[in-house]
């Protein structure tokens, strides 16, 4: 094969990954593209030569690719080889580095430790010295592969690739051969020493200073250090033994290379922050590049030059490892078509043919459980088995299929036409090899093997791989001895949530926070018998709750909140998300997500007593206002009297309201502002719990409350403790049957817990399709909403497993409002039988809507004679037939009805006429619907059009109009908003303000003799609210009462009284006050418009 | 159908807790009392169910449970059942019973449960108190929003039994405290081997169609299954299939049935032969317009006919509820449906 093959794809993909990589992401395309068709010497050269400062890298460059090329000729046997190495940006060093190298080596190694310490955070950097390295080695060793093909003779390239490098194994005498060749690495990178050190530099510019200054230190130091770097290399030598036996196993298999694993190993490390050996090589191949930092800058004045160049160097590296993985993968796996683009094989994936010889093997019989633990990911397609097959086959044996690889997975089986990089594979026929030799339930420590998988997945996140293929290999960690304490090591899928550790390694996974098994709980004081499990299990501290361990989670904020309760609650502008500002604290979620739970363990937690009051206590305004307000205000003798003497036994109350939403009915009325009342005047925390966070009468609560939120867990957060659960209970459950019950409880953690004792209780082997059973006939019946609904009605989807019946069931759920929303969005559907032909379309709209025209015949027959028998009937129009005609998708969102807004506007107006046409009534003759359709335009425009027209000196003609037709100030505003139709203009947005103003005061500062009464009695019930100094309330009344003379006999009645009491007042004050009336009225006329 | 009615009624509040079933005293209570199981294995259909049960009733420490089920499967039954079987001799003190004939509002929740929630009653090791909740979907959202506290803060001395026919009416909160088991239907055998058990128990004269029409007519409900077979004893003497239906009296479904397939096969002549008959037995035009609009939602056609037929039948059943109720709107109806079927694919929209 060529080797241009293998850069195909790599130019395809280095598009992709680019943006991820690296940020200069056009460099690297150019460099790229350089280096298949340039020399990279010259371009080199170039570069140096444009940066215009230092001729003595050039010259260095040159001779150092001379010296790198003399050895190649042996190594790299064929002539296009020569080509990929000088890309690797050999040719950038001259001597020196080398040289540098043989003197600090041993000083390096010292500083690793420290450096580790230091440099943790220099991930970015470190990976991209991995990649370099990796660079580096692969292509020494691509031409080795290839050369090969059968890879037994792997010793004789080695000396070869060895050579360079030799001096630094010598330093390190214990290394075995391989140490060596690690060794060889670091040399590698010691040689682009200058280039990591101009990364480094461009990466944290600032630092790099001051990281200098220490290793010159550290250097000082080495000798003090000396013990430490001892024991560290005696593990660096196990490592490396370890690394010996691993590499041979995988040159075995063609796949990966040592470097891969190498950096996986680190990188992992790293991540788990844990000193592990390997990371010792690895920081050794950090610290050179410092030694070199450091160095270089001394000998080299033009170090930023440097770095420029480096930068884009490095900007290659990535890419160029992935070029090389590729083409290894390439060669591992011999069709052609895998070195194509993604495009390509997703082409072939669309068009992946079945099984080729369904069924031509035979189906071995394994131990029971002999795949315990061990992940799948299947892939292409195989020779007999059907993909649902295999799982299934997987599945029976307690293995695991996941749908992508992760770090858990273990073998990866390929069939034809797989995606494209692989790494640890089996075919079918491995497949079913494996099940037939595997052990039982015996625990395997394939400890090389397992290794080799996180190098390498934490080399492909590191890299951001995104191949359509992607790396697998054999892995099986043995369980995690820190974590599951009392989990069997056939449980150990459950232990997937937490990060597989490589043996040895003292890691305690203190990254990601994990849910802390159940089984590890404190369970002692728990009476068994007696309780149910919700209760037995009942997370005992917060950290035991499902789904709450992040350090954002729920439960953090609300402790965190507690807290600081006291210190905050008096600097109240600090309305940000940590909630100090609020008083009280607003838990909503779906039931069973522990929120109740949290709240207790968190008052728990912090020493705080607290008082409950729950749905089953009566909370309204009074009850709330005697009880609650006293307990806050009291204090605990629980301290006293439960621990001896520790606690302080007046600590902290909190009040726990659980279940607000629960406020309903006459009992509780109130209770809800009464609660919004306590938390204002509240000495003590509040937290308040409910379901449904848009509750109207939730809402109004949320904003005087810290609102946390809670979520559903997912699955695999539900799945670990259950397991451990079962296990406690000697359940024997496949996680895939658990899988089953926890999704067809909807994620409640609480019923999953009573549904297993349920189904427990009289066998204790749950199988996969009996829970699938039982978990479908338990699926919690929830009631829809007309949102729902109206989505079931319509969509195509939902009706495939629906008979009639459940169709019109669907009507039921709200048959009230269930019509309204398939009326109102009916002409929303697509309906798939049209096809996208829009008479096919029209006519199921016809269809439907005359459907739904019998459905309100129907409807109101139902309702004008009450004869609900219909009520069927009205389902099929209203509901089935519409949904059966327009079957298919919703194409915008589904809107409330409209009907009901217009339907009380229609009666709004309706008002409206009738006021007017009772106010007119001795004027004009028309009836209510008269003066809707014919009075109001004109009597309007009698109105607004001398204002618009004639600005202030209209006001009178205005008021003329009004005053002749009895109109009142109101009267006008409705009869506005009556003529007004859409796409009309307003006529009084053409009046200015000032106009309208003098409008209203003038009609106000005129009596009017009106021939009814109402009007007097609503500012009669206007002037008693403002009431307190009665007697300007009457006397104001009591003007306007003197001048209107036909009223009716009741207001009379009041302002007869009126008259007395203001009559003693002298009638002379009142009238002074006249203006002050006016005004006032004025004042008013404007709020309103 | 008025007789079986007010059988049922009956039988509902009067629950007798007393386990005596004995042929002689029980001469004169409704056989559905009478032969109400009293232990499990007696207990007829969700075999499954029931077997977990029964574990637990050994066990004790039965979970909350809420039984879904249509009408007539034993759902009550059985939670008297359990009652009865974790209790023992202390059911009448550790068992709180209240159905919809109770008042269950939201202050009955907060004392009367509560308070025997709180109740201390001695009882051995494992055994709790019950509250049995039947027909839990009729309770109040308000008086079950109480419960659900109650449920979970005194779980170590009271457990909850619910029993509901609709479990959407349970609000979620108590659905997720409780472990849910639905009842299905019965199947026609298994309502069939109990019903022969009764006959003779009862020392019933029986024919073959006679207990095949019974449980044609149950409908997988065991209550109305033996409503109907003691009606039929008690007037008749003798369980025929013509008895049956003179007790049960509704038009039959099989005729009606035919009558569809007619008018799907589009013949008029034979359908009104049966529509005449209907009527000439003196059904009432509403009565035969429903089991028509029942029977061929269940009748296996083509669905767009279906839905044709099913606008057909609504708007006649619209005519009748209004007030003409007469023969000839059901022949009309039968005309319309057979021009349906004659040609579908023109299908006039009315």
């Amino acid at each position: 094969m060529d080797i241009r093959n293998y850069f195909k794809p790599i130019n395809s993909k280095k598009n992709g990954k680019t943006s991820s990589s690296s940020k200069e992401t056009k460099k690297l395309i150019i460099i790229d593209s350089d280096e298949e068709e340039l020399p990279a010497v010259s371009k080199r050269n170039r570069v140096l030569d444009s940066d215009s400062d230092d001729d003595i890298f050039v010259i260095k460059n040159k001779k150092k690719t001379k010296k790198d090329e003399k050895p190649k000729p042996k190594t790299l046997p064929k002539p296009e080889s020569p080509k990929l190495k000088p890309t690797a940006a050999t040719d950038f060093f001259g001597k020196t580095p080398i040289a540098r190298r043989e003197s600090e080596h041993v000083s390096s190694k010292k500083r690793k430790s420290d450096d580790f310490h230091e440099s943790q955070s220099d991930d970015a950097f470190e990976r991209t010295l991995q990649q370099l390295d990796k660079e580096k080695q692969q292509v020494s060793k691509k031409p080795r592969i290839e050369r090969k093909s059968s890879s037994h003779n792997e010793e004789k390239p080695k000396p070869n690739e060895y050579s360079p490098p030799n001096k630094t194994s010598l330093k390190l005498g214990l290394c075995s051969k391989l140490s060596a060749k690690l060794k060889q690495f670091e040399c590698n990178t010691d040689k682009y020493g200058d280039e990591e050190t101009a990364q480094r530099n461009s990466n944290r510019e600032e630092k790099l200073h001051t990281l200098e200054n220490k290793h010159i230190e550290k250097d000082v130091k080495t000798g003090t250090e000396c013990k430490e770097i001892g024991r560290t290399e005696d593990k660096a030598v196990k490592k490396e033994e370890k690394f010996v036996k691993k590499e041979r196993q995988i040159e075995e298999e063609n796949i990966m290379k040592p470097e891969e694993k190498i950096f996986k190993k680190e990188r992992q490390n790293k991540e788990e922050n844990l000193i592990k050996p390997e990371e010792k090589t690895f920081k050794r191949d950090k610290i050179t590049p410092k030694k070199e930092n450091k160095v270089s800058p001394k000998n080299h004045k033009p170090n930023i030059i440097i770095e420029k160049k480096q930068k884009e160097e490095k900007k290659v590296t990535p890419k160029k490892t992935e070029d090389d993985r590729e083409s290894t993968e390439a060669d591992s796996t011999p069709q052609d078509e895998k070195k194509k683009h993604a495009r390509a094989s997703y082409m072939k994936f669309l068009q992946r043919p079945g099984p080729a010889n369904p069924g031509s093997k035979l189906l071995p019989e394994g131990a029971p459980e002999c795949l315990q633990g061990l992940v799948f990911v299947l892939s292409g397609v195989f020779d007999s088995l059907d993909r649902e097959e295999a799982i299934d086959l997987i599945k029976k044996y307690g293995g695991k299929v996941t749908t992508s690889l992760s770090r858990n997975t273990t073998y990866l089986v390929l069939g034809s036409e797989a995606g494209a990089s692989k790494l640890k594979k089996i075919d079918e026929d491995g497949l079913l090899e494996l099940i037939r030799t595997r052990p039982g339930k015996e625990q395997k420590q394939e400890v090389t093997k397992g290794k080799t998988t996180n190098k390498l997945k934490a080399f492909a996140r590191e890299i951001k791989e995104e191949l359509p293929g992607k790396s697998t290999s054999v892995k099986d960690s043995p369980v995690p001895s820190s974590n599951i304490t009392k989990t069997p090591s056939p449980k150990k899928s459950f232990s997937q949530s937490q990060s597989s550790q490589e043996t040895g390694s003292p890691s305690s996974t203190s990254s990601t926070p994990k849910t802390q098994p159940i089984s590890s709980q404190d369970l002692l004081g728990r009476q068994h018998e007696t309780l149910m499990w919700v209760d037995k299990y009942k997370p005992s501290t917060v950290k035991n709750i499902i789904g709450q361990q992040g350090d954002r989670s729920n439960v953090r904020k609300l402790l965190a909140w507690l807290k600081n309760w006291q210190k905050v609650q008096f600097s109240p502008w600090a309305k940000d998300d940590n909630g100090a500002f609020f008083k009280a604290a607003l838990l909503s979620g779906p039931p069973g997500v522990g929120k109740t739970t949290t709240a207790h363990l968190v008052c728990k937690e912090l020493g705080f007593d607290f008082v409950e009051l729950n749905a089953s206590d009566a909370r309204s305004k009074r009850t709330l206002d005697e009880v609650v307000s006293g307990l806050l205000s009291n204090k605990s003798l629980a301290g006293f009297v439960k621990s001896n003497g520790i606690r302080n036994p007046s600590s902290n109350h909190a009040l726990v309201m659980d279940e607000v939403d629960g406020m309903s009915g006459n009992e509780d009325r109130g209770g809800v502002q009464e609660l919004i009342a306590l938390i204002k005047k509240s000495q003590v925390p509040i937290i308040a719990m409910c379901n449904d966070r848009n509750h109207p009468k939730i809402r109004s609560l949320a904003n005087h409350c810290f609102d946390l939120r809670f979520y559903k867990p997912r699955i695999e957060q539900i799945r670990g403790p259950m397991m451990s659960v079962c296990f406690r209970e000697g359940i024997k459950i496949k996680p895939d049957a658990l899988d089953q019950i926890i999704v067809g409880t909807n994620q409640d953690v609480r019923q999953i817990l009573h549904h297993l004792s349920m189904w427990s209780a009289n066998q204790r082997n749950l199988e996969v399709d009996d829970m699938k059973r039982e978990a479908q006939r338990a699926k919690k019946n929830l009631k829809m909403g007309p949102w729902d609904v109206c989505k079931a009605v319509f969509s195509e989807s939902e009706h495939k497993n629906m008979s009639i019946h459940d169709k019109s069931g669907l009507f039921f759920h709200d048959y009230n409002i269930g019509p309204l929303f398939v009326q109102e969005n009916y002409p929303k559907v697509v309906p798939h039988v049209a096809k996208g032909n829009r008479n096919i379309t029209l006519e199921q709209l016809a269809k439907t809507a005359s459907s739904l025209a019998d459905g309100d015949l129907v409807e109101k027959a139902i309702r004008s004679n009450n004869a609900w028998s219909l009520l069927p009937t009205q389902a099929m129009f209203s509901s089935v037939i519409p949904g059966e005609y327009m079957c298919g998708h919703l194409a915008s969102q589904i809107e409330f009805p409209r009907w009901l807004g217009n339907h009380s506007r229609r009666n709004k107006f309706d008002r409206f006429m009738q006021e007017l046409q009772k106010h007119m009534r001795l004027k004009i003759s028309g009836s209510k619907l008269d003066v809707g359709l014919d009075y109001c335009g004109s009597l309007r425009s009698a109105i607004t059009n001398p204002l618009v027209q004639h600005g202030g000196e209209g006001v009178s003609d205005a008021v003329r109009a009004m005053t002749s037709y009895d109109l009142l100030r109101e009267d006008l505003d409705a009869l506005l908003e009556l003529s007004q139709w859409p796409g009309m203009t307003d006529p009084m947005s053409k009046v200015e303000s000032k106009v309208k103003a003098a409008f209203t005061r003038t009609y106000n500062k005129e009596s009017h003799l009106t021939p009814f009464a109402a009007p007097s009695i609503t500012k009669k019930k206007k002037g008693t609210k403002v009431g307190g100094e009665d007697m300007y309330g009457d006397e104001e009344e009591e003007e306007e009462d003197e001048e209107e003379e036909d009223i009716s006999s009741s207001a009379m009645i009041k302002v007869n009284k009126g008259i007395k009491k203001g009559g003693e007042a002298g009638t002379s004050k009142g009238k002074s006050r006249g203006g002050d009336n006016g005004k006032r009225g004025g004042g008013k006329g404007k709020g309103k418009k | 159908m008025a007789s079986t009615d007010s059988t049922m009624e009956v039988d509902l509040p009067s629950n007798s807790t007393q386990p005596t079933p004995s042929g002689s005293k029980a001469a004169h209570t409704p056989w559905v009392e009478k032969y109400r199981p009293t232990t499990f294995p007696e207990i007829v259909g969700n075999d499954e169910t029931v077997a977990r049960l029964e574990v637990f009733a050994k066990q004790g420490n039965v979970p909350n449970i809420i039984i879904a089920g249509p009408p007539g499967v034993g759902k009550t039954t059985t939670i008297l059942c359990l009652a009865r079987a974790i209790l023992g001799s202390s059911f009448k003190e550790a068992v709180m019973e209240l159905n919809a004939s109770n008042d269950r509002g939201i202050d009955v929740v907060r004392n009367k449960i509560k308070m025997f929630a709180q109740q201390k009653v001695t009882l051995p090791k494992g055994k709790h108190k019950i509250i049995i909740l039947d027909e839990a979907d009729s309770m109040t959202d308000g008086a079950q929003q109480a419960l659900r506290r109650t449920m979970e803060l005194y779980s170590n001395t009271t457990r909850f039994a619910l029993a509901c026919n609709s479990s959407e009416k349970i609000i979620e909160p108590i659905q997720s405290r409780c472990a849910m088991l639905r009842y299905s239907k019965l199947s026609d055998s298994q309502v069939l081997s109990r019903i022969l058990e009764v006959c003779s128990k009862e020392d019933l004269s029986y024919t073959e169609d006679g207990m095949e029409a019974i449980v044609f007519t149950s409908q997988g409900d065991m209550r109305q299954a033996l409503n109907n077979l003691q009606s039929t004893a008690q007037g008749f003497g003798h369980v025929s299939s013509e008895n049956v239906f003179k007790v049960c009296d509704e038009p039959h479904p099989i005729l009606i049935k035919d009558m569809i397939l007619c008018c799907v096969n589009a013949k008029f002549d034979d359908a009104y032969k049966i529509l005449a008959h209907l009527w000439k037995l003196g059904y009432a035009a509403e009565d035969i317009i429903s089991n028509v609009f029942r029977v061929c939602k269940n009748t296996n056609m083509a669905e767009f006919l279906k839905l044709e037929f099913i606008k057909e039948i609504g708007l006649t059943h619209l005519r009748i509820v209004q007030g003409t109720s007469s023969l000839l709107q059901l022949s009309g109806l039968l005309a319309r449906l057979c021009s349906k079927s004659l040609e579908p694919s023109k299908i006039p929209t009315f």
